[in-house]
């Protein structure tokens, strides 16, 4: 770990005004933010992260999750993954976002992990958590050594020449599913990005990750109001039942009018380099039947451009199913 | 040792005032409350902190190692490496005392695992140096992909263990066979308390607060790798905070330790840290096991073969011995376990709890299992039918042997095998 400087920021713009000093707020950013720290402070330790300076942003008001006048639901950025996830109307509209978080690391992490950070969430591949060995995405032009090393838990979709890791996030791939929207305020003033446009393509530049420029502080998470009727399920697959990140997982938000498919949102886990919306696979739904069938169909649509990689061809069978049952489950058939 | 004889042990110990009777723990209390100490709790006046570096590579050579920034960094006191540690003495195979990494630390420029310790920086404090330890770069020579195959080489011959009749021949003949290949991966012990060496040198005497399971072991290879009388050494472990064998034999971070304290004159603490339990202080090693049975249609067997590899490092010969109870835990008049070293870039491995018999076991039961479902018979009956009446092995009567007879109804097996 590196030396570094610590301050704690009292006000928001104060928090903005110190990483807007930064030269990214990608990999390498100089400054960074710290909120509940499970994925900074990890790789502190590990010399993958080296911030000259932290600044702690737990002592701003963003701890709130409230519904606005319109329905939609505004979480603030340091809401812990622990409350978001038991909040009441979370669990009665929201469901898939409540068993995302809930599927995702243990309790002590989910304590003191933040929606904001949960959003920034770092990928797990070994090779970008291993400061000895090439990694494109940590030391931009160093190499892939994935692509021809070990592979089994990364992504299939997405992927570039450059970089295949995967985005480990459970409540991002929640978050996409609901069409969630990130409020960030930053030199400028505040902007909202849908998350789709949040997240970026590794592409030739895996280092940058997200639309994030200096000194821009995610403030807040806004979920559209909850559409009537619908019914949503987060499923997750993993190599043993906790504390394990997914190999495949699946959100879906369903709804049915008069027998057919009126509303339906899908996005995958574990297989994407972001958390990975299918609007293919919607569009094979919208206004069919919600049979095993067609969900199994959809499925294939979803997986259509997948590029596995030498250990992780079974996440294309493994996510075709997993979406399925997904769907099956939010349809209750 | 005696035959099984539990009425009389009731009497024995209605009369004794602990045997048979419930103890409370006296440690217990003492551990979860935090009262005891273990070795990294002890603090000297005028302590160091240790912090190896670990190699980079799992296959080549040392070419250089720059210290000079590492040692310019607030609080460092010195930096060791193969030029300055001083003195370490080998432990020859033929003594008792044991230890399953022979090679001295920092003893030559060979890198044959990954963490191998190539340096150790001693500071004021263990942050710094665990910060000047990461700035000590090593640069090598001939790194090589580390070789990790299962494969035997062909100088790598397989030496015959345990062998009775001819147990190739009754499988060729065999009515009903089974032959699968089980492999078993590495495990790590890593209990909660990591290894940690506090050492003390008083220019005559060591004293080594040690994590041991057998300080006095620990002592006389710290006598004989240091170069002093036994009597000069003293080992202490008050709390040991889980061994499972990873703590039987001195690892090479206590000569280190040992080392610095001899050189400085100052009490040195060294605590292992955690991502180094994974290399530098032993594991069970993997494994890969070849089982044949050869079995009549009632289920009686005629052959059992057992044919292991495992890894073991470049350098040191510990073994894994899965065909440790296979030679007595069936009756078969023809029986072969066979034996090899896969000598590979890997760290020493060492005892972890039930060292052979583990891995061996679940290879053995496991194709055991396979035979019923391929006689469609009982597993539980098909081990009775193949019960032995004597350790076959040896030809020698068993001290005692429990077989699952007794415990059938226990498991509630008739209804599981039924269920299934």
């Amino acid at each position: 770990m590196e030396p570094f400087t610590y301050s704690r920021a009292s006000q928001t713009r104060d928090a903005i005004a110190a990483a807007a000093n930064a030269s990214t707020a990608q990999q390498g950013a100089e400054v960074r933010f710290v909120a509940g720290g499970t994925t900074l402070i990890d790789l502190m330790k590990l010399n993958v992260e080296r911030p000259q300076q932290v600044v702690d942003i737990n002592h701003l008001p963003l701890s709130e999750v409230e519904t606005l006048a319109d329905g939609r639901l505004k979480i603030g950025a340091l809401v812990r993954n622990s409350d978001l996830a038991h909040h009441s109307v979370v669990q009665r509209d929201y469901a898939v976002l409540s068993e995302a978080l809930l599927a995702g690391a243990s309790t002590q992490l989910r304590n003191m992990a933040s929606t904001g950070g949960n959003l920034l969430q770092r990928t797990r591949c070994n090779y970008f958590r291993d400061a000895d060995m090439p990694c494109n995405k940590r030391e931009p032009g160093s190499g892939c050594s994935a692509i021809k090393g070990a592979n089994r838990n990364l992504a299939i979709l997405g992927t570039s020449d450059h970089c295949i890791a995967t985005n480990p996030s459970d409540m991002n791939v929640a978050l996409s599913a609901l069409e969630a929207v990130i409020v960030v305020q930053g030199t400028q003033g505040e902007r909202q990005v849908p998350i789709d446009a949040f997240f970026l393509l590794p592409g030739t530049t895996p280092e940058h990750e997200t639309v994030l420029q200096p000194g821009d502080l995610i403030t807040h998470v806004l979920l559209p109001a909850p559409v009537k009727g619908s019914r949503s399920h987060y499923l997750k697959l993993r190599d043993r039942a906790s504390y394990e990140f997914a190999l495949a997982s699946a959100a879906v938000v369903f709804a049915t009018e008069a027998g057919k498919i009126s509303h339906v949102r899908i996005a995958l886990g574990g297989v994407g380099t972001k958390p990975w919306r299918s609007p293919e696979a919607e569009k094979a739904l919208q206004g069919h039947s919600p049979t095993p069938e067609n969900f199994a169909a959809a499925a294939a649509v979803a997986l259509r451009d997948a590029q596995p990689q030498s250990e992780n061809a079974f996440k294309v069978d493994l996510a075709q199913r997993c979406l399925t049952q997904a769907l099956a489950t939010a349809a209750n058939v | 040792m005696s035959t099984d004889t539990p009425s009389s042990d009731k009497t024995v110990a209605t009369s004794l005032p602990v045997i048979g009777r419930s103890a409370t723990r006296i440690d217990g209390p003492l551990k979860v409350s935090g009262v005891a100490r273990y070795s990294s709790d002890f603090h000297f006046p005028g302590m160091l902190y240790a912090v190896p570096v670990g190699a980079r590579i799992a296959s080549g050579t040392i070419q250089s190692i720059d210290t000079a920034a590492a040692a310019a960094m607030p609080g460092v006191q010195k930096i060791y490496t193969r030029e300055n540690i001083g003195t370490f003495y080998r432990v020859p195979k033929s003594s008792k005392a044991q230890i399953d990494e022979r090679r001295p630390p920092l003893e030559d420029d060979e890198v044959r695992y990954y963490g191998q310790y190539v340096a150790v920086v001693v500071a004021d404090t263990f942050e710094q140096a665990t910060a000047a330890a990461d700035k000590v770069v090593a640069t090598y020579a001939g790194t090589k992909v580390p070789d990790v195959r299962m494969k035997l080489s062909p100088d790598e011959k397989p030496e015959t263990d345990t062998e009775r009749g001819d147990p190739d021949k009754a499988f060729g003949k065999a009515a009903v066979t089974v032959d699968h290949v089980y492999t078993t991966p590495p495990e790590t012990h890593n209990p909660i308390e990591l290894h940690a060496s506090v050492a003390l040198w008083d220019g005559e005497r060591f004293t080594l607060y040690e994590t041991s399971q057998a300080i006095m072991n620990h002592r006389a290879v710290m006598a004989k790798m240091l170069g002093v009388p036994q009597e000069n050494l003293r080992v202490i472990t008050e709390y040991l905070g889980s061994g499972f064998g990873g703590k039987l034999w001195p690892w090479p971070h206590a000569l280190l330790a040992a080392a610095a304290a001899r050189d400085l004159h100052r009490p040195i603490k060294l605590v292992v840290t955690r991502q180094m339990m994974f290399h530098n202080v032993g594991h069970r090693t993997n494994t890969q096991q070849r089982v044949r049975l050869g079995a009549g249609k009632d289920g009686k067997l005629v052959s059992l073969q057992q044919d292991f590899i495992q890894h073991s490092s470049r350098l040191d010969d510990t073994k894994e011995d899965c065909g440790e109870a296979t030679g007595f835990l069936y009756s078969t008049p023809n029986l072969r376990v066979t034996s090899a070293f896969a000598r590979r870039d890997i760290a020493p491995n060492t005892s972890m709890r039930g060292p052979g018999a583990v891995p061996g076991l679940y290879a053995v039961e496991s194709a055991m299992d396979e035979l019923a479902i391929a006689l469609k018979m009982d597993p539980v009956e098909l081990r009775l039918i193949n019960e032995p009446e004597i350790d076959e092995s040896k030809n020698i009567p068993f001290s005692s042997r429990k077989h699952l007879a007794g415990r059938s109804e226990t498991l509630q097996w008739a209804r599981c095998a039924t269920r299934a």
